[in-house]
């Protein structure tokens, strides 16, 4: 099997801002004050695509939710030219256009905010191909990310970003009016090939596991019901308080944590099959599961 | 299939990498280094490869590899002098591995590392001075790192993450071009906490948030007050526009956290803390 063609797709590494008038990103209100007792943190939440991209959900003036990379590869704010049609901002010919408002989830809002109208090669063929399990909007580079202090750690669900009390200087083009370098060219032009022969994966389907109802417990090296639900799925099984999971679709269960890995396992089936203990006898349980958490 | 034939000969390769073991960061406590912010607002770093170096490279969180330029991939070992001469597309050479990657006192060993020399690098470079690669997912996914753009440093902490290798992209896009299925990939979500309510998103719903269709008695979300009737619009400061958002903020809380709930009640916006407890 021969992989090497696809070095060209090392993924978003580095957008540049080529060419353009230089762009003087307005200070953010309130930048200028005098230093404030605290600066407000939010919990940024995130998803990590399947390429490895770290993915922050944002609305644009309301609108959205749109999917933006946390990139400190790019320099600014960009959007898009597609995402940026279908919702109706439009860019002035330098190619940028004025946010009234960008809200990042997670409660953090930066006003006034200039965002590149564009579409990096990066994104596009990522995008054709599907490849990140999840469409792509644009970036959030440094005029976004510099107004913050970042924190990521992958083994935790939410990113900190602490508002800094500062006004970053705004970025410029590295070449000035110039086109983009041959090399550059033919990297786009390799990843608009590429996408001949890749089809477009459609968007990721969700499979949720059933609910039961019930409150579990770790005890003597086993998984014990603490409290049923009343109506809950398992009320109307008729498992109750007291009782010890032995086993799940015939699996032995010895902790919460095997419990729950069955649990993903058998996801998408309408029925559990459980085996518990009561007063010292086993019985056998089906529990018809139903939507809900 | 001609034209994507006749890409793969413009790229000569060396044989498949092997599959290199992610080795646990070294226990450190906190390192913070100086980060240059360039002209172009890039984040530029400075590296050693297995011993050589300083090399000023790209650090980059929208990068899912960790990149040498063939120079410094050379002049630190990674790639033999032949293998380096031989013409390629980019200069493309594939996965290689660097014995010791260091950034300050960081040291991750087997790092993983894909050799190109990247053109967007190689036009920021001829702007802003040498540039020799780019610090991806690899690296920064073993730490806790904090970037601060005010005081110019990074700060890492060791974390335990067990999924450091970074993405094979290669592998990933082999296997869509050999599915031609083109079925949607399906993500299981199973959540370890029991809230006790039942949420729906109807298909013709444009309002913000998901509707709360129905609340179990005696459940963390009846203790926190929640009715049937409201529409749940964030979850743990997750914006939930959709079942699977709620299911996807319900998977990263544990169980007897507090979690904040904003709801929408008639008119009325409020918060709520529920405190969800172990269970299915």
């Amino acid at each position: 099997m021969n992989r090497s063609w696809l070095p060209i797709l090392p993924g978003l590494a580095m957008a540049l801002l080529l060419g353009g008038s230089a762009v003087q990103a307005d200070p953010p209100p309130g930048a200028e004050a005098e230093a404030k007792p605290a600066q407000p943190s939010y919990r940024v939440p995130y998803q990590l695509t399947e390429t490895k991209h770290i993915l922050v959900r944002a609305r644009i003036n309301g609108k959205g939710p749109y999917h933006f990379i946390v990139d400190t590869g790019a320099p600014a704010l960009f959007v898009s030219t597609e995402s940026a049609q279908k919702h109706g901002l439009t860019a002035g010919p330098d190619g940028w256009a004025e946010l009234d408002k960008l809200e990042i989830e997670g409660g953090a809002v930066l006003e006034k905010i200039k965002a590149r109208v564009e579409t990096p090669f990066q994104v596009s063929g990522m995008n054709a191909m599907g490849l990140p399990g999840i469409r792509l909007d644009g970036m959030l580079g440094y005029t976004v990310l510099a107004q913050f202090r970042i924190e990521l750690d992958l083994t935790r669900p939410h990113m900190i970003w602490t508002r800094l009390d500062w006004t970053p200087p705004p970025p410029r083009p590295i070449l000035d009016g110039g086109q983009a370098p041959n090399e550059l060219a033919a990297m786009g032009g390799l990843m608009r090939l590429l996408q001949v022969f890749m089809q477009k994966r459609p968007e990721p389907v969700y499979i949720q596991r059933g609910f039961l109802g019930v409150q579990l417990a770790e005890k003597d090296g086993g998984v014990v019901v603490d409290h049923v639900l009343p109506g809950s799925p398992a009320d109307k099984a008729g498992l109750r308080s007291g009782d010890r999971i032995l086993r799940f679709h015939e699996k032995d269960v010895g902790s919460l944590k095997d419990l729950h890995g069955l649990a993903a396992e058998h996801a998408s089936k309408q029925e559990v099959a459980l085996e518990v203990e009561r007063g010292g006898q086993k019985h056998a349980k089906t529990i018809r599961t139903e939507r809900g958490l | 299939m001609t034209l994507l034939s006749a890409l793969l000969l413009l790229v000569p390769f060396p044989p498949a990498d092997p599959q290199v073991a992610v080795e646990p960061p070294k226990a450190v406590g906190k390192v913070t280094v100086p980060m240059e912010i360039l002209k172009s607002k890039h984040i530029a770093v400075e590296i050693k490869v297995n011993g050589k170096g300083p090399y000023r490279v790209i650090f980059d969180t929208g990068s899912p590899v960790t990149l040498l330029g063939n120079r410094i991939a050379q002049d630190a070992g990674v790639i033999s002098k032949d293998q380096a001469r031989t013409p390629a597309l980019f200069g493309a050479r594939g996965m290689g591995t660097a014995k010791t990657l260091a950034l300050g006192d960081l040291v991750v060993e087997n790092m993983p590392v894909m050799v190109m020399d990247h053109p967007a690098l190689r036009a920021a470079a001829r702007a802003l001075g040498p540039l020799e690669g780019i610090v991806g997912y690899p690296f920064f996914s073993r730490y806790r790192t904090t970037f601060d753009y005010q005081a110019s440093t990074i700060t890492f902490e060791p974390v335990e993450y067990s999924d450091a290798a970074g993405a094979d992209l290669m592998q990933m896009v082999m296997l869509m071009m050999n599915d031609r299925s083109n079925k949607p990939i399906q993500k299981v979500q199973s959540p370890r906490t029991l809230w006790g309510f039942r949420l729906e998103k109807p298909t013709e719903d444009e309002e913000s948030g998901v509707v709360i269709r129905e609340v179990l008695p005696q459940s963390p979300a009846a203790e926190a007050g929640l009715e049937a009737g409201d529409r749940l619009l964030e979850l743990d400061d997750v914006w939930t526009e959709s079942v699977a958002d709620a299911y996807r903020a319900a998977g990263g809380v544990s169980p007897g956290q507090k979690v904040k709930a904003k709801i929408k009640r008639g008119e009325m916006e409020k918060c709520v803390t529920i405190v969800p407890r172990a269970g299915l």
